[in-house]
């Protein structure tokens, strides 16, 4: 894959152990089930280009550790994330539960306008499922997330929770959201994009250059 | 040649006698006072005595630096002499006195040194006392009128570091959130240093209690003395150098020359006796270690004197072994604290092994899961709870290739030559050579072994008879937050390698883990662990596996596994500050 993109975003894969954050990432980049995974130990991390409306955005994916104990290591690269995965297992009430502590970190210490989407994984296992969709999508309501359930295992809506965070952050660089500010978490892909879409720096700088 | 170093001085200051002698080494901005008088007589019989007592044996040294600590060991021994070797009591509580009226500390606030320094001013040295309790830093001058009143709690400071500002060349600098402050002209530098340093630290330890450091115990509040802080820093000390367990303490400490047979020689070093250890290190680092534990030892005697060899003491351990150290200063003092240590030790296991003989030998009939998360055969669960006694990679070797490789062979063969001269076990001469080998890496068929006696785990199995079995029992029915992360992690844990596919190696994992987050509640489970569970599972028997275990995570990497991972942090912050993943911290700070 060629390496030219637009814009480059800072994501972070969060939640319990256990929930499938890493497959959720393999599967985004590899189109496969891992088998015989190991836990993530600290950090692991991840990149892939995807199309949303025109633009090619380079993910930069940050896949933490999600044993209680490694937090306060994890939570050092939350610093300018642009989006994140929040993950729980809809098979296990406890991972939905830590949901709440692990809002709180999100919002606290990534970038103020972090754009979250909330994952349901394991949803290949419905029959074991503790937590309703409903339940789930009323928390993500309530809290202004996104929401999905995914399945790492099938590969089900797993591209689309991505490609949903990324397109909720491009909306916001549309409108509201400031990619220059320090730790949003956005970089531009190339110079010249840059120059395009501020004008009225481009023209400060061409004056600029007249002046000299 | 003292001339240079040499004067006398006037001052006008009426609080201290009019004249002085005064030594500085040229370079140095520090000066001693060596000796004082109230008149030019009294000053010149001092001059005197310095003249026909030190000038003559003066003119041996090569250096100047040899001579200013020459001088100042000499003038601090006739001193030491004098007093008595007592510690200046009356000083002490004058100092008490003068910090409690000057700072209005309440009186519970320990003094534990006062130290004359200077604090450095907007360019204005001030000479006064530094007092250190153990909870502030105080400092006070009173110079040409000005009063200079300077008060630190150390849990506010960041930072204590050497430094050099413009001429000034050793310059102790105290860094709290908003500003510094330098200090110079400390007697002894290295002292100062260390004992602020290890205050610090302690006031770091008691602000971050939920961090998982423990405050050592003989370092409490009451028991706090300048006297405490330096055992500790010594004991800690050889606690890392020779990485035994955090509870031994350093009884005894002896320079010697230890007898090398690779070397046909004596080494010269100095000799650790702590709770259940015999430790030497050569005087030269890396020439030579020495850890035998008091548990191998059969008994330890002094031989007769000779002229070449001078106060001999004998060790003897089990195999036939013996070392012997001569040059033992005081060796009678020695024997009998090493001889005491050795008969409580036999006691104690005495009695350990007495209540065990009665234990029956652990096969449990109640099914102990309670919930499942796999879904292995009913067969299999009978199974469960029966130790392993094979390191995993041999049940495997139907799956391993047969042959060994012909450079793992020459590395056994290296290992086995290196037996013969060097002994095998944790008492085995440790010397820089063995370091290559172990980097080299250690032939598989040595592994478990070698694992066991160069970190000393095998000490704690064989003081711990039977213990691991225990522990595997309590631990099975067992339902916590540990052994929940334990289940998950189970299957996660090489899965790739054939003996973490069957049943056997993950039970044998899940007993290990389990027994570990029972035995050490401070840790419990973190993950990671079961990795390096796996790993020490193929090499070595179960129990052997869980000591290892334990010493990895106890002993070698201390903070690392504990609820707060402090060591982790410590180290990305390392690894962030030097730039060693510069791309990773470059990338978005």
């Amino acid at each position: 894959m060629s390496e030219t993109y637009d814009f480059l975003f800072k994501f972070l894969v969060i939640g319990n152990a256990g929930t499938g954050k890493s497959c959720l990432l393999h599967q985004f980049i590899e189109k496969r089930f891992k088998e015989d995974s190991n836990h993530t130990i600290g950090v692991e991390f991840g990149s892939k280009i995807i199309s949303v409306v025109n633009k090619f955005v380079k993910l930069q994916i940050w896949d933490t550790a999600g044993q209680e104990r490694f937090r306060s290591v994890t939570r050092s690269y939350y610093r300018g994330a642009a989006g994140a995965l929040l993950v729980y297992d809809i098979t296990s009430r406890e991972t939905y539960n830590a949901l709440t502590n692990w809002l709180t970190d999100a919002r606290m210490l990534a970038s103020q306008n972090i754009v979250i989407i909330l994952c349901g994984n394991k949803k290949d296992l419905d029959a074991d499922r503790e937590v309703t969709f409903l339940e789930a999508s009323r928390f993500a309501q309530e809290n202004e997330l996104m929401f999905l359930e995914t399945s790492a295992l099938t590969g089900e809506n797993v591209e689309e929770a991505f490609v949903q965070c990324a397109r909720k952050i491009l909306n916001k660089i549309e409108s509201e959201l400031d990619p220059e500010r320090m730790g949003s978490g956005i970089q531009y892909g190339d110079a010249a994009l840059r120059q395009l879409r501020s004008p009225r720096r481009a023209q400060a700088q061409s004056a600029q250059e007249c002046g000299c | 040649m003292l001339v240079g170093a040499l004067d006398t001085v006037l001052d006008s200051n009426a609080r201290v006698t009019p004249f002085r002698i005064v030594l500085q080494a040229p370079g140095s901005q520090v000066s001693w006072v060596i000796a004082s008088g109230a008149s030019l007589e009294e000053v010149k019989t001092h001059w005197c005595w310095l003249e026909v007592n030190l000038l003559d044996s003066l003119s041996v040294f090569e250096n100047k630096e040899d001579i200013t600590s020459f001088v100042n060991g000499k003038i601090k021994g006739l001193i030491a002499d004098e007093s008595g070797g007592q510690q200046d009591p009356e000083g002490y509580r004058e100092a008490v006195v003068r910090l409690e009226q000057r700072f209005g500390l309440p009186p519970r606030e320990k003094l534990i040194a006062r130290l004359t320094c200077c604090l450095w001013k907007t360019h204005v040295p001030r000479q006064g006392w530094m007092y250190l309790t153990h909870n502030h830093m105080a400092f006070y001058s009173y110079l040409l009128g000005k009063e200079v009143k300077l008060l630190l709690p150390w849990a506010e400071v960041t930072g204590v570091e050497r430094v050099c500002v413009g001429r000034v060349t050793d310059v102790l600098r105290v860094r709290t959130r908003t500003r510094q402050r330098d200090f110079s002209m400390f007697l002894s530098m290295d002292d100062a240093m260390a004992t602020i340093t290890q205050l610090t630290d302690l006031a770091l330890r008691r602000v971050l209690p939920t961090a998982g450091l423990r405050t050592p115990h003989t370092l409490i509040h009451t028991a706090l003395t300048k006297r405490a802080l330096e055992d500790h820093a010594l004991t800690q000390d050889v606690l890392s150098l020779f990485g035994l367990p955090r509870t031994e303490s350093v009884c005894e400490v002896r320079v010697c020359a230890l007898w090398t047979p690779h070397l046909r020689s004596h080494t010269h070093g100095t000799l650790y006796a702590t709770d259940s250890y015999l430790c030497f290190s050569s005087r030269e680092p890396g020439v030579c270690s020495l850890i035998i534990p008091l548990s191998e030892v059969l008994s330890v005697e002094k031989a007769e004197t000779s002229s070449v060899l001078p106060d001999p003491v004998i060790v003897s351990v089990r195999g036939r072994r013996a070392f012997q150290m001569v040059g033992v200063c005081d060796r009678d003092t020695l024997l009998e604290a090493v001889t005491d240590r050795l008969r409580m030790l036999r006691w104690k296991h005495a009695i350990y092994k007495g209540q065990h003989s009665q234990h029956t030998p652990l096969i449990s009939p109640t099914p102990y899961y309670t919930f499942c998360y796999d879904t292995d055969g009913e067969a299999d669960k009978s199974q469960r709870h029966v130790i392993s006694t094979r390191p995993l990679i041999s049940l495997n070797q139907s799956r391993m290739p047969k042959h060994k490789t012909a450079a793992e062979r020459r590395k056994e063969a290296l290992w086995e030559e290196r037996f013969e001269e060097f002994g095998r076990g944790t008492h085995m001469f440790r010397t820089a050579c063995l370091h290559k080998l172990v980097a080299m890496g250690i032939p598989e068929s040595l592994r478990g072994d070698l694992w066991l006696t160069l970190s000393d785990a095998s000490s704690e199995l064989a003081a711990h008879p039977g213990y691991y079995a225990q522990l595997v029992e309590r631990s099975l029915g067992e339902v916590t937050v540990a052994t929940d992360e334990i289940e998950r992690d189970l299957h996660r844990s090489l899965p790739e390698h054939p003996a973490f596919q069957s049943p056997f190696g993950i039970d044998a994992l899940r007993r290990v883990l389990r027994a570990y987050a029972h035995h050490n509640t401070h840790i419990g489970y973190c993950q990671s662990m079961n990795i390096l569970a796996s790993v020490l599972l193929l090499y070595a028997k179960e129990e052997e596996a869980f000591w290892l275990l334990a010493t990895v995570c106890e002993r070698m990497l201390p903070d690392y596994f504990n609820r707060q991972v402090i060591g982790v942090c410590v180290c990305v912050c390392v690894c962030v500050c030097n730039g060693s993943i510069k791309g990773l911290a470059d990338l978005w700070i």
